[in-house]
């Protein structure tokens, strides 16, 4: 007998999922501040959880280890920051013009990088990482170098007349949560896109890829345009909230930072870097505020990644998801001697 | 005369000092069934891959349709109907069988479309599903490729070029490691596929290329020793010398 599972099941979502996904996704942002002890953490999260939204699509879902990722997000956080100071600290200018600066960078990084594969690609995204730190270490002038920068304005939202000022950390985490809410449904709609699918293919097989008519060079470097473009919007945002622009947004412990988040939450899911971002910031927070630990936590931090990774092999929301699949199946299974 | 679809001319590939492929011209007939032999490292994949667009040649052309097309990129030359399939098996392991299909079906000319969902397009799952059937691999639509069969997985190859829908198909070696029912139903699906297409199959086993091929091209060293219909090439001494590695006397 044929095996009776329709495609549609598996293939397209239920109905049902269209709103459970986003209502879900809904409480958890409105929650996360009251569950947590203070805002400014809900929001520290959010912001890893966009940089690493942005740094799994490359990575994830496209297949390529960038070590690079603190360039764009540094950069997006020099753009708001020095817009601020200088032009406008109007949000509706500094994202935007953060968004388009990491654009451009990933384009012109991607251009180079995309040219080695493998291991060549992931130190050359490190390289052009470190070339930016660099340049902002010694351009003291405009950067402030390793002081960072400083005295940025308070951020604020102009429309017409009506102005909001994002002055307190809650303020911050309004908006964040709204642009988290977009950016996440906006990406599960990409990765069922022509343009989504068609990347996953060059992370399984990019010869066979190439073979069926994918244009993979292309494809690849607009995946790292839209990686960069999402981890500059994730910088400039986590300006909004510290009203300072620290050098190490530009090092390569940061790119470290979504390399972690990304694997520690489920490399290649959807909701990875939330849950990834949400476990890294959440245990920092707590072992950091135990007087024994104090400046040690980076130790225990990577401690506890090890102990994540050999527990769950696929992170914490990739393991979460081959459970409930396999749940599924036997569900369905079991239905189908039933019935 | 028909004009051919695909042509070779003084096609050469050279690896260092090695000519793997030395100035080879092959003119292929629409419809026809090509098979290429020779012994291990005469350079019948190289001339497979050149053929695809895999590999740029170091000197000679490439005729599709008449229009000069050498050093065109893969990609390129898939869409305009030229497709290969591998000698090792090339699927996409984590994806489904169906997804497998569907990605070469909704097509890489739609792969700028970021916002349209592939999942509910009826048009192109349909499309899909029909080449699984076709293949013998509907039931299994909804399993990820790697678990499937060596063969399984051999048809599941032939099931995305066909979605391609090429003018020509190039197969390296489509029943490399078979068991002998796979390679029965193989052939079957072959003869099948060689109805409507121009085929270049690479292959060990002389039974499948007799079966299946009009002409025989036998490459040695690189260049063409003989072509011919099966009769003449299983007739031709010359090859059976080289080709068997016999040395007559």
């Amino acid at each position: 007998m044929e095996l009776k599972v329709p495609s549609e099941l598996l293939t397209a979502r239920r109905p049902l999922q269209a709103v459970v996904f986003p209502a879900a996704l809904t409480a958890f942002l409105v929650l996360l501040p009251i569950v947590l002890p203070y805002e400014a953490l809900a929001a520290q999260i959010l912001v890893y959880a966009l940089f690493s939204l942005g740094y799994n699509l490359l990575f994830g879902y496209t297949g390529l280890l960038s070590f690079g990722h603190a360039a764009f997000f540094g950069l997006g956080s020099y753009t708001a920051g020095l817009l601020a100071r200088k032009v406008t600290a109007n949000v509706l200018w500094t994202l935007p013009a953060a968004i388009g600066a990491g654009a451009v960078a990933g384009a012109v990084v991607g251009f180079f990088c995309l040219r080695r594969r493998g291991d060549y690609f992931s130190l050359m995204t490190l390289a052009f990482g470190q070339l930016l730190y660099f340049i902002a270490h010694q351009w003291r002038e405009v950067t402030g170098g390793d002081d960072g920068l400083r005295g940025i304005p308070v951020a604020h939202l102009q429309v017409g007349p009506w102005t909001f000022a994002l002055e307190s950390s809650r303020d911050v985490y309004v908006l964040l949560a709204v642009l988290t809410f977009v950016a996440f449904l906006g990406f599960r709609r990409l990765l069922s896109s022509p343009f989504g699918t068609a990347l996953q293919a060059i992370r399984e097989n990019e010869l066979r890829a190439e073979a069926v008519g994918y244009d993979t060079f292309r494809l690849k470097l607009w995946a790292f345009v839209l990686s960069a473009a999402m981890s500059s919007a994730a910088g400039a945002l986590n300006v909004y909230l510290l009203k300072f622009v620290g050098l190490n947004s530009l090092h390569w412990i940061t790119s470290g930072y979504a390399v972690l988040i990304t694997i520690l939450g489920g490399a290649g899911t959807l909701l990875g870097p939330l849950v990834g971002a949400l476990a890294f910031v959440g245990l920092q927070d707590i072992l950091s505020a135990i007087p024994a630990i104090v400046d040690r936590w980076p130790f225990f931090v990577g401690l506890l990644f090890i102990v994540c990774v050999l527990v769950f092999p696929h992170g914490i929301w990739g393991t979460a998801e081959r459970l409930q699949t396999r749940l599924r199946w036997r569900v369905s299974a079991a239905g189908e001697m039933g019935g | 005369m028909t004009e051919p679809v695909l042509a070779t001319e003084r096609l050469t590939r050279r690896f260092g000092s090695l000519a793997a492929v030395d100035e080879v011209s092959l003119a292929l007939r629409p419809g026809e069934v090509r098979g290429i032999i020779g012994p291990n490292g005469a350079g019948k994949s190289t001339l497979l891959r050149l053929m695809a667009g895999e590999i740029r040649p170091s000197a000679g052309r490439i005729l599709y349709r008449g229009q000069d097309v050498t050093g065109r990129p893969m990609y390129e030359l898939a869409r305009r109907g030229i497709v290969k399939s591998f000698q090792i098996t090339q699927v996409f392991p984590n994806l489904s069988c169906l997804e497998n299909v569907r990605v070469v079906v909704q097509g890489p000319a739609r792969a700028w479309n970021f916002w349209q969902r592939v999942d509910l397009d009826r048009a192109t799952l349909e499309r899909a599903e029909a080449l699984l059937a076709r293949v013998g691999l509907y039931g299994k639509r909804n399993l990820p490729a790697y678990a499937l069969s060596h063969g399984e997985q051999r048809h599941l190859e032939i099931a995305m070029a066909l979605a391609m829908d090429p003018e020509v198909l190039l197969l390296d070696e489509p029943t490399a490691g078979m068991s002998a029912e796979e390679i029965e139903s193989t052939m079957k699906l072959l003869q099948d596929v060689a109805r409507e297409r121009t085929i270049v199959i690479v292959e060990h086993k002389m039974p499948v290329i007799m079966n299946l091929c009009q002409r025989i091209t036998v490459l040695h060293f690189g260049r063409i020793l003989a072509e011919g219909t099966p009769e003449e090439i299983q007739a031709s001494e010359e090859v059976q010398a080289v080709y068997l590695g016999r040395t007559r006397g």
